[in-house]
């Protein structure tokens, strides 16, 4: 058994040394919960799902994929002796997707289907700043780029030599080509 | 003396240093689909669409039938600061209406995006 004055101390310690907790937490996108459905052509899944995330074509195909992420990162913050005002934090972040694929044919059909939930790490990571600021752990600049949409336009105005994918290629779907969203 | 001085000046510090966080942006085209519109497939053309909504975000070629997508990215973000204990929750909403035309231009089937009732 702990003799008392050594628990006070070790308390006191601790009162001392842990200077918060903190939980960041991101949502990116929504995917709707439904109860499975068999849907026959793109019309009933854009009823039951809505517009997609994302839109791929394919030569005699076409993709709605649905995407959602989660992000959880709790923290723990820890006094720096001497700097007051000033605290070490250490985070970890557990990213969760949720992912609906219906493939089509070009006439509407269904052709495939899919959904799917799953988690990765993100990371463990530490970060110094002020005590009364949250401070992100782990980097998530991979989440945060300008969405494909909104830059769509933009990148078509590049140099037609520079660019990777013509103008042309993409309108007229020569290639397997994302719209929408991209994690 | 001087350490019990700046203990109960942390103290006094983390009681009184508390607050709330809170922004908003959004990006993209406005999300006019939210007023009300009156689409209908088989007679709306896409230059109705494109009157009442402006230009999409993209455009994209499906077989002989074309869609249009527009997209509102709205970011929000809320943090509570007690300083012993910190919650900041941010929630990027990607608000979409997308419209399949077929080679004539006329509406054959469109979407809005299911809003989120709360963050998942």
């Amino acid at each position: 058994m702990l003799k008392r004055p050594f628990l006070f101390r070790v308390l006191s310690l601790l009162s001392v040394l842990l200077t918060s907790c903190s939980v960041v937490k991101r949502q990116y996108g929504h995917v709707e919960t439904i109860a499975p459905f068999s849907p026959e052509n793109y019309h009933e899944v854009l009823t039951k799902m809505g517009a997609p995330d994302s839109i791929a074509v394919l030569n005699d195909a076409f993709i709605f994929a649905y995407h959602s992420v989660a992000i959880n990162e709790p923290q723990l913050g820890l006094a720096i002796p001497s700097f007051d005002f000033f605290k070490f934090t250490l985070g970890s972040a557990t990213a969760t997707h949720r992912y609906h694929f219906y493939a089509f044919s070009l006439q509407g059909k269904v052709i495939n289907l899919q959904n799917n939930h799953w988690k990765n790490a993100l990371g463990e990571s530490s970060a110094i700043g002020l005590v009364f600021v949250v401070e992100e752990t782990v980097d998530l600049e991979s989440f945060e780029v300008r969405r494909a949409a909104n830059v769509w336009g933009e990148r078509l105005l590049l140099d037609i030599n520079l660019i990777e994918v013509s103008f042309e290629d993409i309108v007229l779907a020569k290639r397997l080509d994302l719209i929408g969203q991209d994690y | 003396m001087y350490t019990k001085v700046r203990i109960i000046f942390l103290f006094f510090t983390i009681t009184l240093l508390s607050g709330c966080v809170n922004y908003s942006r959004d990006s993209g085209v406005e999300n006019l689909w939210r007023q009300p519109q009156s689409f209908t497939n088989g007679t709306t053309t896409s230059q109705q669409v494109l009157t009442a909504l402006g230009p999409p975000s993209q455009v994209l070629s499906i077989g002989k039938n074309t869609l249009y997508y527009y997209l509102t990215e709205q970011v929000t973000r809320e943090g509570l600061i007690l300083v012993v204990y910190n919650e900041t929750t941010e929630v990027s909403v990607f608000d979409r209406a997308m419209f399949i035309f077929d080679e004539h231009g006329i509406l054959v089937d469109f979407s809005y995006s299911k809003l989120p009732d709360k963050p998942e």
